[in-house]
């Protein structure tokens, strides 16, 4: 039975050893949540007529599934079973009795028999004075008449099996006919679905974002359009999948972002999802490239405003002393002695000299920048040029109380380098790290090593000054980054320094690192190629 | 059922007792017959002048309210079917028969109304759980409480002491019969209906209408379940009328086999008391 029941894709009749009859409907049987109706019928007496009016039921609706079709199959069956001399099919709706499929003109007029058989619900033959017979046979269903066949019966003569026939074979055609506009229903139900579902894919797919909905086998069931056409790069993929773990076992909503090698950020967010019984992981991506290049240029901007506000500071202050002794030989130089002459001519010489390092770096600067730095080499020693730079600091190093001290491996060592900007390199580092020394240490000193290995030349400068933190370290070869920033002055500086160093040594073929713990101090290594 | 056997033999007087006549006996063979015709029945029930007048009379009844007046035997045949005329037929024999004089111990009036009220439930049930042979239910439905008669002949004081202890300690007519542990009303029906070869599906009904899962044929078990609830639904209609004192209640397992819900049970017993003015018509 149950087998019937699967294979079933057209109405099943079956004779079984008890003489009873069963049936079954296709429609019945593909619906899901509906409850086959199984029946036994005590009709023992009347198979053969019922078996053969089924059967032909049976062919007539094999090739259609419209609800429609069940009363033309009613109608052709009933025509080969009984002699009628017209026919037609009524249906109640709320609007009264509608006749339809009409043949002929009954002999009698049907309107005082149809609410008593829509009552009765069980098929009866009405005796007309013409001696033609009038049978009425209402579908019912479930306590509910879908449609009445009436007929005039010209020759057939009426016995218990012709009657017992109709009654269960009306059932059958109105259960065929409940369970077609069953099937007609859901059809419609589910166009509904399908119709919003395409709605809501596709508000998913006008999304920026990428949206997937991962089951918890990690296949993905769903990916809106985004996800498909904007590939993301293998490292984001495993990225993800590593994600994707995490979540599956904590049920925690992660988000990262993440830089990919295509050079572009995205954010990731992982969530749980329950759905009825199932787990899914729901996974949100975002491009977010332009949020960060964003946040990028608006730090620059707000760099270059704190240089050039340091910038004005650094040139006015050497400025102001050259305008105040000029200004004042000006007034009074017939009344100045030589010595004073000579002390006022000497600070505006040394003002000018600090000036014109200044405006020197600003130049190297935008060189640098533009790509324009021009390296003239030639064969240096890199000791010597150690020593004059540290004899120019000299003076610096004892204004701020910080002990100057050098550890040279050999006498000398020859490098291919240009003087010129080396020089500009060894007095940057010396003198942040005279510049940056720590006041509240008793003995403040810098340390000045020159190395070699087999291919390299190797310049440390250490100190046991303030230090840098974690981000600072990071950030100190960016442009205008100062350690103080806060445009409190306390270390004058442009904050260009280092940067241009770094591209000076990388200009060599070197490259610089950075050493720094805060509160204890900070080692710089230059290695230059030989 | 080995007392019920034994009794049988004692009690030869059952076989005194009023059992179908011919005619009666004639009509349900014919009806069971698939080639028996209109005109066959007709002169079948035709050869007892008073039951067809009695029959005539049911099938223009309020309650098959055929909008045509019904002239003759034939034509109430055509319109109500073969099965609905045997069914009046039997109805007018067991009327007739056990419910027309006064049986001690038994108000034979009510009892009648509660069979019935039954068998009106039981095509009510049919319909609304579209079973396509509701005339058989109704048939099973009139008979399955005759036993109870049979023992009002059989032990008047017998039957009076369960029904007074019923009304008493307000318990279900059945349920004192179990605790009596002596022949009840299922088992009394079903030897009679046995000893005059009524249809398997009355005997059947009469014997297990109170465990229906209990009937041995398994093709029988939707009439007798749809029987028990008919019965549960008239007695809850017509409370006390068929020797019941307490709220009757609908087998679980029938409940689950039918199908039922909350709604269509109210439904269910809703339509059966729209059915109770046509009681006194039978």
């Amino acid at each position: 039975m149950t087998d019937a029941m699967r294979s079933g894709k057209y109405l099943h009749i079956h004779l079984c050893e008890d003489s009873m009859l069963y049936f079954f409907h296709r429609v019945v049987l593909c619906v899901r949540g509906y409850e086959v109706e199984e029946r036994t019928l005590l009709s023992s007496s009347s198979r053969r007529l019922l078996v053969k009016m089924s059967a032909s039921f049976l062919r007539e609706m094999a090739s259609s599934s419209a609800s429609s079709d069940v009363y033309s199959a009613l109608v052709s069956v009933l025509k080969s079973t009984l002699t009628l001399s017209w026919y037609q099919i009524i249906v109640p709706t709320p609007k009264g009795y509608e006749a339809s499929l009409i043949e002929g003109e009954p002999s009698e007029d049907l309107t005082p028999y149809l609410d008593w058989i829509v009552s009765k619900k069980s098929p009866a033959f009405i005796h007309s004075d013409d001696g033609v017979a009038i049978l009425l046979l209402p579908l019912v269903f479930k306590d509910q008449v879908k449609g009445i066949f009436a007929g005039g019966l010209a020759g057939t003569e009426v016995d218990v099996e012709l009657q017992e026939s109709l009654q269960i074979f009306s059932y059958l055609a109105a259960s065929t006919l409940v369970n077609i506009e069953l099937s007609e229903s859901l059809a419609e139900k589910n166009k509904i679905i399908e119709e919003s579902w395409n709605f809501l894919k596709g508000l998913l797919d006008s999304f920026p974002d990428q949206i997937v909905v991962y089951d918890n086998e990690g296949v993905a069931i769903f990916k809106n359009q985004a996800f498909d056409t904007q590939k993301m790069p293998p490292s984001c993929l495993t990225t993800l999948e590593q994600m994707l773990k995490s979540v599956a076992l904590t049920k925690q909503t992660v988000s990262k972002e993440v830089e990919c090698e295509n050079e572009r950020f995205y954010s990731i967010e992982v969530m749980p999802l329950s759905f009825g019984e199932n787990d899914y992981l729901l996974v949100r991506i975002d491009d977010i490239t332009g949020t960060k290049e964003l946040e990028r240029l608006k730090k620059i901007d707000q760099m270059k405003t704190e240089f050039v506000a340091n910038i004005s500071h650094e040139i006015r202050t050497p400025l102001a002393a050259i305008k105040a002794y000029a200004e004042t030989l000006k007034d009074s130089i017939e009344d100045l002695d030589t010595e004073t002459l000579s002390d006022f001519v000497n600070t505006i010489a040394e003002q000018t000299l600090h000036l014109e390092g200044i405006v020197e770096e600003l130049l190297d600067f935008s060189r640098v920048e533009l790509g324009q730095l021009q390296l003239e080499r030639s064969e240096t020693d890199l000791v010597s040029l150690v020593k004059n730079t540290i004899a120019s600091l000299e003076k610096l190093a004892q204004e701020r109380g910080v002990e100057l001290r050098t550890h040279f491996d050999s006498a000398s060592v020859t490098v291919s380098l240009d003087p010129h900007q080396f020089r500009k390199v060894i007095t940057n580092l010396l003198s942040n790290a005279i510049k940056y020394s720590d006041p509240s240490k008793a003995h403040k000193w810098v340390e000045v090593e020159v190395t070699t290995d087999e291919d390299n030349a190797i310049l440390v400068v250490s100190d046991n000054g303030i230090g840098m933190g974690k981000e600072e370290k990071t950030r100190a070869f960016e442009r205008f980054y100062r350690a103080d920033s806060s445009l409190t002055y306390e270390v004058s500086g442009t904050g260009l320094g280092l940067s241009i160093a770094k591209e000076i040594v990388e200009a060599h073929g070197g490259s610089v690192e950075i050493e720094s713990e805060k509160g204890v101090g900070t080692t710089v290594r230059v290695v230059v190629p030989k | 059922m080995k007392t019920t056997r034994e009794l049988r033999k004692e009690l030869q007087f059952l076989e005194e007792l009023p059992s179908p006549n011919f005619v009666i006996q004639r009509v349900i063979s014919l009806v069971s017959s698939p080639e028996t015709t209109v005109s066959q029945l007709h002169d079948a029930i035709s050869m007892d002048p008073s039951l067809s007048a009695k029959v005539l009379k049911l099938a223009n009844s309020a309650y098959y309210a055929v909008p045509k007046k019904i002239a003759k035997l034939s034509e109430a045949i055509m319109i109500l079917g073969f099965k609905t005329v045997r069914n009046l037929a039997l109805s007018v024999f067991a009327k007739e028969s056990y419910f027309s004089e006064p049986i001690p111990g038994v108000d034979e009036k009510k009892l009648w109304e509660h069979l019935v009220l039954t068998a009106m439930a039981g095509e009510v049930v049919a319909e609304i759980l579209s079973f396509p042979n509701r005339e058989e239910v109704f048939m099973a439905g009139l008979f399955h409480d005759l036993g109870k008669i049979i023992m009002g002949l059989v032990s008047p004081r017998y039957l009076s002491g369960i029904v007074e202890y019923a009304r008493l300690s307000k318990k279900q007519f059945h349920d004192v019969e179990k605790e009596f542990d002596a022949p009840n009303h299922c088992e009394l029906g079903e030897l009679i209906f046995e000893m005059w070869n009524m249809p398997e599906i009355v005997v059947q009904v009469a014997a297990h209408h109170h465990d229906p899962f209990n009937a041995p044929d398994e093709a029988l078990k939707d009439v007798v379940s749809m029987v028990h609830l008919a019965n549960a639904v008239s007695n809850i209609v017509l409370e006390g009328y068929g020797m019941n004192f307490a709220i009757p209640l609908v087998d679980v397992e029938v409940w689950k086999y039918l199908r039922l819900r909350p709604k269509i049970f109210e439904k269910i017993v809703n339509r059966t008391h729209e059915k109770l003015r046509y009681v006194e018509e039978f």
